[in-house]
């Protein structure tokens, strides 16, 4: 009877050492998401809310720094004509840094970290929510593990570890759905800075874009307004993982060269 | 030189050339609220503009683009002065050039318009464009103009190098035009055209800029040999009239400008030291060498609101004013410069505020712009309302009041108060 119990209490160790921490989750999370190189076309939709629906269209550039933990990215807008030419340059690091370049003024504008919690060109995506959460600026807990469509999933609690974070991303809580079979996240849900529920984001076509490194990637990203009732639609396509984007793309003064 | 390149290009690469058309076509109104306007027509100023843009992108590192700009308008109650009167047809290409990119390496070369400097609307370092004040409209930008430039950048180790550098040779400049009341011309004096220039290495521009950026903020220092863009007024006849010429005086310069972001605000500074043709103050007919200095910052508050403060101060280390002019016409131009040209106090402290309500799911943005001159009390009052019906069309409401001493540069623009609209519609 001992050995029935000291065999079962050794497989329940060893199942408990295969169980990932919510930690771990976001780890791999981080790591099937950190593409190299990513060219794409986007399209941000814009709607709801009693408002009429606006589409924007844009290139993207998304490059890992060399520190291999930062992006940086230049979106560069063609239509509608009104934002022709536009482009926002984020560089991320310990700080991150946004540039917008504005063709009517011919410069480049800074963006002030308490404003990356404001809409990214008219959109519900905030600054913030087109730059990379850094793993390490939050704290991470495993609710629960449930079912998210045909999926399974891990239901994970995030809080940020300082006002910084809070201050710049507008959210005091997050909760996000990673799926347990490619550790893609297919949903999360925002919360603002006194916790009530702020947005829902929802990514859908989610496609292995890198097959050799086994990088994901979904094609598309809707985040709702859960306060306004308004949403955006954040979809890519030609997404290119091949070509190297060169480091010059992303200096301040190239900004301004469409 | 365009069209060569062009031909070259196209001879001896096979390329899947992208093109694209866009443009906007806007419609201006200002009227006089100080009784300017002369029957029948009510209004200060109209205009009837259509912009249209092309592009052509040979690949990703060669492009081009034109700017093609048509202004139909009447400008008989406001620009009179600047040769403009009732329907003038106005057709140029606004920009036109072609450009190569490269890791670390650009060149621009055509019309082009060049904007340097970071401060808010008012920049001592913005040596190489010009403005056609004449031109009423509520974007300051749509009055700015292109010179026939080759603008080169560089940024060593293949554009991984924290400096950056900037050269520009500017073969022909744009001549800006000021706006002159009608009532503030001399008796007797006729205004005849700009001087003319021929190109040559002597009637060249060149500017050079070197930008160091680092994370958070960057600081640019910048030379200029070439000519003050906005004119001055010079006697050329004095026989039973009096002729004056617009005239664009030489000028050197060396200014700087940084910029640095904290976590809820920006901070901007920029400043130029201008070299002129009269640097001891000599006469008061001319401006003077001077020093124009802005310190700035640009806050959000509250939610949707944004404020942008700016200390400006000008300074001439050597100054005549025009009523030491001896000669009673000399001494009418020299004020009527002096006017124009912003040097009628030895120094001209100023501020401005922007604030801006800009809330991100409504149709309606607003926005007030002052700016005001310490000595006189003079001032610029801009209060506006956008709204943006349909996605492609925006109307703006707005008004110019132009306040305090008339002997002032704002307050002598007092003819100028109007209220205006604009429909502007993209496409």
């Amino acid at each position: 009877m001992s050995k029935i119990i000291l065999t079962l209490f050794i497989f329940l160790q060893s199942i408990d050492a295969y169980a990932l921490s919510a930690d771990e989750i976001m780890k791999k999370n981080e790591e099937a998401k950190k593409n190299k190189n990513i060219t794409t076309k986007a399209y941000l939709i814009t709607g709801g809310g009693g408002k009429a629906q606006r589409e924007k269209e844009f290139s993207w550039w998304r490059k890992l720094s060399s520190d291999t933990v930062h992006f940086k990215t230049l979106t560069r807008f063609h239509k509608p004509a009104e934002v022709k030419d536009e482009g926002v340059l984020f560089l991320e690091d310990k700080e991150t840094e946004i540039l917008i370049y504005l063709p009517a003024y011919k410069k480049v504008r800074r963006v002030e970290t308490a404003q990356q919690s404001g809409s990214f060109m008219g959109s519900e995506f905030s600054y913030a929510d087109i730059t990379s959460h850094q793993r390490e600026d939050y704290n991470y807990k495993l609710l629960k593990e449930e079912k998210c469509d045909a999926f399974d999933c891990y239901v994970i609690e995030s809080t940020p570890k300082t006002e910084d974070v809070i201050e710049k991303t507008g959210s005091a809580r997050g909760v996000v759905w990673v799926r347990k079979d490619n550790f893609v996240d297919v949903k999360a849900e925002i919360f603002d800075l006194e916790k009530k529920p702020w947005k829902k984001l929802v990514a859908k076509e989610i496609k292995m874009i890198d097959e050799a490194n086994k990088k994901w990637m979904a094609m598309d990203l809707k985040m709702e307004n859960l306060k306004t009732g308004r949403f955006t639609n954040l979809k890519f396509e030609k997404v290119d993982v091949t070509k190297i984007i060169p480091d010059s793309i992303f200096k301040k003064t190239s900004v301004g060269f469409w | 030189m365009f069209v060569l390149f062009f031909i070259l290009f196209c001879s001896f690469n096979a390329v899947a050339i992208e093109a694209d058309l866009s443009g906007k076509t806007f419609i201006d109104t200002y009227f006089s609220t100080q009784g300017v306007a002369t029957p029948p027509k009510s209004f200060l100023q109209q205009n009837l503009s259509l912009w249209l843009q092309g592009d052509l992108k040979f690949s990703e590192k060669f492009s081009a683009r034109a700017i093609y700009q048509g202004d139909y308008f009447d400008a008989t109650n406001s620009s009179q002065a600047a040769g403009y009167s009732a329907n003038t047809l106005r057709s140029t290409l606004r920009e036109f050039y072609w450009q190569f990119k490269r890791e670390g390496f650009s060149v621009r070369e055509g019309k082009q318009i060049i904007s340097w400097g970071k401060s808010d609307g008012l920049n001592p370092t913005d040596f190489l464009s010009a403005k056609d004040y004449t031109f009423l409209n509520p974007d300051d930008e749509i009055r700015r103009l292109a010179g026939t430039v080759v603008y080169t950048t560089w940024t060593p180790d293949s554009g991984n190098s924290p400096l950056t550098f900037e050269l520009v040779t500017q073969f022909i400049m744009p001549k800006g035009k000021s706006l002159i009341p009608q009532e503030r011309i001399p008796t007797g004096v006729v205004i005849s055209d700009a001087d003319t220039r021929p190109i040559s290495f002597d009637n060249t521009e060149y500017a050079l800029k070197t930008t160091y950026n680092s994370s958070g903020w960057d600081l640019s220092f910048s030379f200029f040999r070439g000519f003050d863009h906005q004119p001055e007024f010079r006697e050329v006849s004095r026989q039973s009239i009096i002729i004056l010429q617009q005239y664009y005086s030489r000028i050197f310069a060396t200014g700087f400008d940084f910029s640095k972001s904290y976590p809820d605000w920006v901070l901007r500074l920029e400043g130029a030291y201008f070299h002129t043709e009269n640097p001891n103050a000599q006469t008061a007919l001319s401006k003077p060498s001077h020093f124009d200095f802005i310190v700035g910052a640009e806050k959000p508050l509250w939610t949707n609101w944004r404020l942008n403060f700016q200390m400006i101060m000008r300074y001439f280390p050597n100054f005549k004013a025009a009523s030491e002019e001896l000669d009673p016409i000399s001494r009418q131009i020299a004020q009527f410069n002096s006017l124009l040209k912003q040097y009628v106090d030895k120094t001209r402290p100023s501020t401005s505020v922007r604030l801006a309500y800009e809330p991100e799911a409504s149709d309606f943005s607003s926005d007030v712009f002052l700016i005001y001159n310490f000595e006189g009390a003079d001032y610029l009052l801009r209060p506006q309302v956008k709204y943006k019906p349909i996605d492609n069309l925006k109307l703006t409401v707005g008004s110019d009041y132009y306040g305090g001493d008339q002997t002032k540069p704002l307050g002598s623009l007092k003819a100028y108060n109007s209220i205006y609209f604009e429909a502007q519609y993209y496409f």
